[in-house]
């Protein structure tokens, strides 16, 4: 498996480049103590979440509201509720689908656009990743974005780093419209020695 | 020109001392940071972009036909508009049957193209710009000035004194602050806007996908909160299939602003749910217009045609040395900078491309960066070509073009001719009549010409079977004949066998003036004077990089690709790239002096650039045990002929080109500069007053154990 660490490796190097963070995680209780730890250092009073696997969802959750913070799963929400709670959340957890090691991109499709806005309206994204999803290079994208493309439809939104500017005299500004920190959390298995 | 004083907006633009500082600053960080993030690509992956952008463009009608069938499938609206005034009708129309008063549009240069927003404004819609840079252009009521750093004329002060002007909110000359007041400012509008307009970087023809770039975040939320969609997409953007999109999308960010990737790619093929401001999802309409407005005409045209290809990267701006002082409001008409020049032609006509179009200086620099390797220099020629043919050419262009039999002239009657070319009144009759600066000094003819020079010289050695046919070009023929003498005698110290065939000057400034037909002639002739040679086993080198560029890649531009034009352009070498392999390949004798402890300065000339990327000058003064410092500003701005014309048509924008690396070598503390080609020489000594030579001239003396100047 000495090539799969190498990928995670790149992924995770390019990342940090890019001024986002990762974290490498083994088990459900560890993100949800990650996360809920990360949640309160943030400040936040509202995290919705959508993507995410249906137990860990319910135990951050319980992990979250017990702070005494809002915490939401958009498809256990009313509709009616969907946009306004987009507007006010303070982070937006999603599932990513894929991840190419050598930018650093995450690759997440979105069945309607409240997933898509959740990764664009908080100030803070985080995407959870199973590590097994990494792939190696852009251009192994092809085949998997002819099949989602021609299939579905489903948006893809390939996101790498934080939303950034060099717009006024090339000086590089991090959170202009999209979200101003975004932390990768990849499930399964720590970097092995070498 | 269409009421456009070239020469004023110069004059003007030359004052803005703040501006061309940022530019020049942007550019230069620009460039570097793209070549870092290039460097992983080797000529063969370059080569295939190209041909993808080729294949792109002849399936183009197959591709729109399975584009127009997908997008229908997915319950698309899609539009094919001929011209930009139907593009204008088909958004307006949109927008007004279904009541939007607030529209949002992320960068896109296509829109600006169509001039929509005026006609939007005009309508009575509210029309926002959401990414940073064309927010600040649309508050300044300006143009962008840059293809991808839309803003980058104007100073983090003026930006705030703009936003203080307009919108009464005082901030700090900080982006961060301003980036901050902009995010909230605008985050209202997204959230209440009716309708998101985008262009698109690519479409994909196999699954009907729009695939937008941007590193904001403004594209996503554009095309994911208002309740309509409409993306307006040049019909060249269309590539068939995931593998292309991928590998073009792969380098546009690298070579853009030097980034592995965008921070956002967009895929979409349909209009999805969102939810909507009063509760519940709404279902997003998605059109896509598909822009013809002069492509596919130009694809018809076969110089033009290979703008199409262009990926709208704009590495080409940040290399161009008239666009790094004089920005895209001046270099520019709607689209700017050097692939500003034949989009112009193709969206907005001859004239209006002409206006600017006798910016360029032919150095070439655009074509090097492009990662598609775009030839602008040709299509700018021809621009200038046409405009020549319809309206007359320039009575100074004609002059400098045809330099040569002035050359002759004041060759044949030297001493006398440099006396006279030295007094002042002559350097004003040579700007009254011809258009040459005052300021100029005219080079010392030689009283000889190389070929009366090397009499005797030439002679065959029976036992060799190196052999090489000099093309020496006018300055070395007239002026430098020092240049030439070396070059034969560096050349039969190495045991060649030299012939210089008969030969007229390359013929680039011709090219550069847009006087095609001349340079044709001068091609034509030397080709089939070299052909002669190179027939017989002959390589054919040259001091001179232009000559070399020349007969590489104008000459089959200009003459098509027959086999004496390809065999000549393969058998071409600049000199130092030929010796470089000699000595590669251990053939070079290498019993001469070194000169350790000397300081020098060395400056690479444009055209060098584009025929080796080993720089080999760089390794033989490193060999004569030369310090030499490499000063990379890119061009000088001499630019052959052109700096030398008078005030704001050349002269002073030329001298502001040259401005930093005159600066530099000022401050470097070197004893004399060096470059191999002769008009830098002549820019360079004339703004620093240092000594400049060519690099055979150390060569030889090296071979001759003398010591240098």
């Amino acid at each position: 498996m000495k090539a799969d660490s190498d990928v995670l490796k790149r992924f995770i190097s390019e990342l940090e480049k890019l001024g986002a963070t990762a974290e490498l995680l083994e088990t459900r209780t560890q993100v949800v103590k990650h996360l809920s730890d990360f949640v309160r250092e943030k400040g936040a009073k509202m995290v919705l979440a959508y993507g995410l696997e249906r137990m860990l969802s319910s135990e951050l959750s319980k992990a979250i509201t017990s702070m005494g913070i809002s915490y939401f799963d958009i498809n256990d929400v009313d509709r009616r509720d969907l946009r306004k709670l987009l507007e006010r959340a303070d982070i937006g957890i999603t599932g990513a689908d894929l991840a190419v090691a050598e930018t650093g991109s995450l690759i997440i499709t979105s069945e309607n656009d409240a997933a898509r806005l959740l990764s664009c309206l908080p100030p803070i994204h985080v995407a959870i990743l199973p590590r097994e999803n990494i792939l190696d290079s852009f251009l192994d994208l092809a085949e998997w974005l002819r099949k989602m493309q021609g299939t579905s439809k489903r948006t893809v939104s390939v996101i790498t780093g934080p939303s950034r500017t060099a717009d006024i005299e090339l000086e590089i500004v991090l959170g202009v419209h999209g979200p101003c920190e975004l932390h990768v959390i990849i499930l399964g298995g720590a970097l092995s020695e070498g | 020109m269409k009421g456009r004083n070239l020469i004023a907006e110069v004059s003007e633009a030359l004052k803005n001392k703040s501006q061309i500082e940022n530019l020049r600053t942007s550019m230069l960080c620009m460039r570097d940071k793209r070549d870092a993030a290039m460097a992983g690509y080797s000529e063969k992956e370059l080569a295939e972009l190209r041909n993808i952008r080729q294949a792109s463009l002849s399936s183009l009608n197959e591709s729109i036909k399975m584009l127009k069938d997908k997008l229908e499938e997915n319950g698309c609206g899609f539009y094919f508009a001929k011209t930009a005034k139907d593009a204008c009708e088909y958004v307006v129309n949109v927008a007004k049957t279904r009541g939007v008063k607030r529209i949002v549009k992320a960068k896109s240069m296509t829109t600006e193209e169509i001039e929509l927003n005026k006609r939007l404004v005009a309508e009575g819609f509210e029309v926002i710009e959401t990414d940073l840079g064309e927010w600040l252009v649309q508050l300044a009521g300006q143009k962008p000035s840059h293809l991808t750093a839309p803003a980058i004329h104007l100073s983090r002060y003026e930006i705030s004194k703009l936003i203080e002007d307009r919108l009464g909110v005082r901030l700090p000359a900080d982006p961060k602050e301003v980036t901050k007041f902009v995010r909230a400012f605008l985050r209202e509008k997204f959230l209440t806007a009716d309708m998101g307009i985008t262009g698109g970087n690519f479409v994909v023809a196999e699954t009907g996908s729009l695939v937008l770039v941007t590193n904001e975040g403004n594209g996503r939320l554009v095309t994911a909160l208002p309740r309509i969609h409409v993306a307006i997409v040049g019909v060249e953007k269309l590539v068939r299939t995931w593998e292309d999109a991928l590998k073009i999308l792969n380098v546009l960010p690298k070579s853009a602003t030097g980034q592995n990737m965008a921070t956002y790619v967009t895929i979409l093929n349909s209009g999805s749910e969102t939810p909507s401001l009063d509760g519940g999802f709404v279902e997003r309409e998605f059109h896509l217009v598909l822009l013809d407005n002069g492509r596919l005409s130009a694809l018809q045209d076969t110089v033009m045609s290979e703008a199409l290809k262009c990926i709208r990267c704009s590495a080409c701006f940040n290399v161009c040395p008239t666009y790094r002082v004089l920005g895209g409001h001046v270099f520019g008409y709607i689209y700017s900078g050097p692939t500003g020049i034949p989009w112009t032609y193709i969206s907005h006509g001859l004239e209006n491309a002409a206006s600017y179009a006798p910016l360029c200086i032919s150095c070439g620099l655009c074509r090097e960066t492009c990662p598609i390797g775009i030839d602008m220099p040709t299509m700018i020629s021809e621009i200038k070509r046409r405009y020549g043919e319809r309206n007359g050419y320039r009575w100074v262009d004609r002059r400098l073009a045809g330099y040569e039999s002035l050359v002759k002239l004041a060759s044949n009657t030297a001493p006398v001719s440099n006396f006279l070319l030295g007094t002042s009144m002559a350097k004003w009759i040579l700007e009254k009549l011809i258009g040459i600066d005052r300021r100029v000094n005219l080079p010392k003819f030689s009283g000889k010409t190389l070929r009366e020079l090397l009499d005797g010289v030439l002679v065959p050695r029976a036992e060799s079977d190196r052999k090489v046919a000099y093309f020496a070009d006018s300055m070395a023929y007239y002026i430098d004949v020092d240049v030439g003498l070396a070059t034969v005698n560096v050349l039969q110290k190495n045991g060649f066998n030299v012939v210089m065939p008969p030969q007229k000057g390359s013929g680039m400034p011709s090219f550069l003036y847009g006087l095609l037909d001349d340079a044709k002639k001068l091609a034509e002739y030397n080709v089939k004077q070299m052909y002669e040679y190179v027939s017989k086993g002959y390589d054919i080198v040259s001091a001179e990089p232009t000559a070399i560029y020349c007969l590489r890649f104008v000459y089959p531009k200009l003459l098509g690709t027959t086999k004496e034009v390809q065999e000549v352009a393969e058998r071409s070498y600049e000199l130092f790239g030929y010796l470089l392999r000699m000595l590669e390949s251990g053939m070079l004798d290498l019993s001469f002096k070194r000169y350790n402890g000397v300081k020098a300065v060395y400056h690479l000339p444009c055209h060098s650039r584009h025929l080796s990327k080993d720089r080999p000058v760089l390794k033989f003064l490193e060999m004569l045990g030369i310090d030499a410092e490499f000063i990379d500003y890119g061009c000088c701005g001499m630019g052959g002929t052109w700096g030398m014309k008078k005030g704001y048509e050349g002269y002073e924008i030329s001298k502001a080109i040259a401005e930093p690396l005159v600066m530099a070598i000022s401050k470097s503390g070197a004893d004399f500069v060096v470059t191999e080609c002769s008009l830098c020489k002549m820019q360079i000594e004339r703004f620093t007053g240092k000594k400049v030579v060519h690099p055979i001239l150390l060569l030889d003396k090296a071979y001759k154990g003398l010591p240098i100047p």
